[in-house]
Parts: structure tokens; C-alpha cells; sequence
């Protein structure tokens, strides 16, 4: 595993990735706000009163966080905040599943979608947290930080 | 973790955090950033409840009224009919009648203010009212619009008698549904029991200019429970 992120373009390709990926999720949950409240009240597992500051300034930690891995500028305290995310993400969407909650993922959209697709969500973060893990684990921060390091001749 | 990642992780959350302030402010669609703790205030449904009997029994009262009037006025027709000769009796007799009429006239007249009074409590709704099923039920009674804000298979699988689906997580979807309806109408939004669909959709329609929305929180649960009418 960690030959395997030793290979420079394959940690670039990650990052860039990681980064778009949280970066494109952002988008929706920016320009409705509110609707985002609502998808983060119905997994009942914030206090009423907290979910309105969370509707309002995750989307920008994913933004950020996601500008960040694609820039390559302050990569590896990206990475710990993305992999923390990814956690809690799983969590709340574990809990909402175990717990039989009709609700939309609030993921990629503030449109509401069935709750069979937040199991390939789980998958999807779960796939998502195996690549942010290895890139903070196996590489340096030179070899991440940005692409200079690349000897391309 | 070294120094250097904590300072980038402190460096993201503080931008994020100014980010957030800044662009929450100049957002046309802001929203609060500590939310006020959603209480359900049925303070106004038994008030309104008590208004609708009232119009009723003003409305019956006012019924019964018009019936005497009715039949006085009848028999002040067969008195004349019958041309009493006497024009000094004949005369008092219609001017004690017709005093009766006035009064029955007057009364008449208050009654139908009163009615219009109580209306007006019940249909002018200036934001969306929580409602208990009692109320609930006597508004379907008097044939206003129910909504129903849950998904259409929920709906299809059973809903109050005569309510309009318009699933509220596909509101884009069904807005013109809501654009079809009139806005001085009285409608009541519904979804399961434990959800917030309802509520959702009740203030949506108050920022569209819908004025009378009242929300039935026991929704489609308890009125399936309380056997009331359904489809």
C-alpha cells in the first residue's frame, strides 16, 4: 500500500480527487442553506439550536478544504480535516440507517433522494476515507504538497 | 501530528469560519445562524375552533330568526287580508308589528355581522397556525383544501379525503400545483406525524402569498387513527 502511494502522479491524481469531489458536494448546500438545514435536522443527532451554523459553514469547510487538496497548498491539514469529515459523515448516515430514518443524504444535493442510495454513500465515503487515510499516512508532506516535487524529465 | 499541520488546521477552520460569516450575511436566502428552538403553539387552534362552533350556532340562530320573521311576516299578511273595519285598532295592530319586524331586522343584521366575524377569525391568517385534529377535522367539514407535503407513494398509499398531493421534497417539481391554487383560499398542510414536511411546506406557501395556512401536526397518523374520512 505504501509503494503504492509513493507513486507521485498517482498522490496528485488522488488529491486533486479528494478535492473535487468535496469541492463539486459544496455547491448545492452553498446556494440553499436552508434546505441544507433541514436534511441535517432530520438525522436527529444535533441539538436544534447548532444546525443552522452547521448548514452554514460546512459547505464552506468543504469548499475550502477541497480548494485546498487541489491547489496542493497546506495538504496534509486538509487531509486531516477531509478524513475527520469523511468519519462523521459515515456516522451520521450508519446512524440514520441503523436507526430506519426516511431521510435525504443532503451529500452531493440538497434534493432529497431515497434512503437506499445512502447506502451507496456509505460505500462511496468509506472509498473516499481509504484514499484520504493512505495519502495522509504514506506520504510526506513534500511529496504531496504540491507538484514541483515531480521531476518531469 | 506536528505543529505546522494544527496551524494549517486552526489556518482552514478560521477562513472558514469568516467565509461562512460573510457570505451567510450578503446571501439574498440567508438563514440564522443560531435557529430558534421550533415549538409547536396550538394556543390558536382552540380559540379558532370555538370561533367556527360559534359561527355555526350563529348561523343556526340566525336561521331560526329569519323563519319567525318569516312567519310573522305571514301572519301581518293574513291580518291585513282580513280588512279589519275598526282603521283605529287596524292601525295600532301594524304599527306593533312593524316594530317587530325592525327589531327582528336589527337583530338579523348583528347576527350576520357576527357571523362575518367569527369567518373572519378563522379564514384571515396572517402566518401559518398550528392546529390539533379537532379543529382539523371541522375546517374538512366545512370542505377546505387539505395538502398533503409527503412523498406521492405515501399519498398513493393513503391520504385524507380529498387532499391535494404535492410532495414538498419535490416542491420545484410540484410548484405549480401551489401556483394553480388561490392564495385567499384556506388550506391545511398535513404529512405523516413525526416530520416537518408539513411545516416546511406551510411557511413556503406563506412566502408566496398563501395568508391562510394552518399546519395539522398530527397529520395523516392521526387522523387515520381518529377513523376520519380517507382515500
Amino acid at each position: 500500500m505504501k509503494k503504492l502511494f509513493e507513486n507521485k502522479y498517482l498522490v496528485i491524481a488522488a488529491r486533486i480527487g479528494l478535492g473535487a469531489v468535496f469541492m463539486y458536494a459544496s455547491f448545492d448546500k452553498m446556494a440553499n442553506p436552508a434546505l441544507f438545514a433541514d436534511i441535517i435536522d432530520n438525522y436527529r443527532v444535533l441539538p436544534f439550536q447548532l444546525v443552522n451554523a452547521l448548514a452554514v459553514f460546512l459547505p464552506w469547510l468543504e469548499f475550502i478544504t477541497g480548494l485546498l487538496l487541489v491547489t496542493g497548498k497546506w495538504v496534509k491539514g486538509s487531509l486531516l480535516i477531509y478524513t475527520t469529515l469523511l468519519v462523521i459523515f459515515i456516522i451520521a448516515l450508519a446512524q440514520a440507517l441503523v436507526r430506519g430514518l426516511d431521510i435525504s443524504c443532503g451529500c452531493f444535493s440538497v434534493q432529497p433522494s431515497s434512503t437506499s442510495e445512502v447506502w451507496i454513500r456509505i460505500i462511496e465515503d468509506l472509498a473516499l476515507l481509504f484514499v484520504s487515510v493512505n495519502l495522509y499516512r504514506f506520504t510526506s508532506s513534500d511529496q504531496i504538497v504540491t507538484e514541483k516535487s515531480i521531476n518531469l524529465n | 501530528m506536528n505543529k505546522n499541520i494544527l496551524l494549517q488546521v486552526s489556518g482552514i477552520l478560521l477562513i472558514t469560519l469568516l467565509t461562512g460569516i460573510f457570505y451567510n450575511l450578503s446571501n439574498p436566502n440567508r438563514i440564522q445562524f443560531f435557529a430558534n428552538e421550533e415549538t409547536v403553539d396550538y394556543s390558536k387552534s382552540d380559540s379558532l375552533l370555538n370561533s367556527l362552533r360559534i359561527q355555526d350556532s350563529i348561523l343556526k340562530a340566525a336561521d331560526m330568526m329569519k323563519n319567525q320573521s318569516d312567519r310573522r311576516e305571514d301572519s301581518l299578511r293574513i291580518i291585513n287580508e282580513k280588512r279589519i273595519q275598526d282603521s283605529l285598532q287596524t292601525a295600532g295592530k301594524q304599527d306593533s308589528l312593524k316594530r317587530v319586524q325592525d327589531s327582528l331586522k336589527v337583530i338579523k343584521e348583528k347576527a350576520e355581522d357576527s357571523v362575518k366575524n367569527a369567518q373572519n377569525q378563522v379564514t384571515e391568517v396572517a402566518k401559518p397556525v398550528d392546529i390539533k385534529i379537532d379543529f382539523a377535522k371541522a375546517l374538512f367539514d366545512k370542505k377546505y383544501k387539505f395538502l398533503d407535503a409527503r412523498d406521492a407513494a405515501d399519498y398513493n398509499a393513503g391520504h385524507i379525503q380529498g387532499a391535494i398531493s404535492i410532495p414538498f421534497h419535490e416542491i420545484e417539481k410540484y410548484k405549480e400545483r401551489l401556483n394553480d391554487l388561490p392564495k385567499d383560499a384556506v388550506y391545511i398542510t398535513y404529512c405523516s406525524s413525526a416530520c416537518d414536511v408539513s411545516i416546511d411546506m406551510a411557511y413556503y406557501m406563506a412566502k408566496m402569498g398563501f395568508k391562510k395556512v394552518y399546519i395539522f401536526h398530527g397529520g395523516w397518523d392521526e387522523w387515520k387513527n381518529a377513523g376520519y374520512p380517507a382515500n
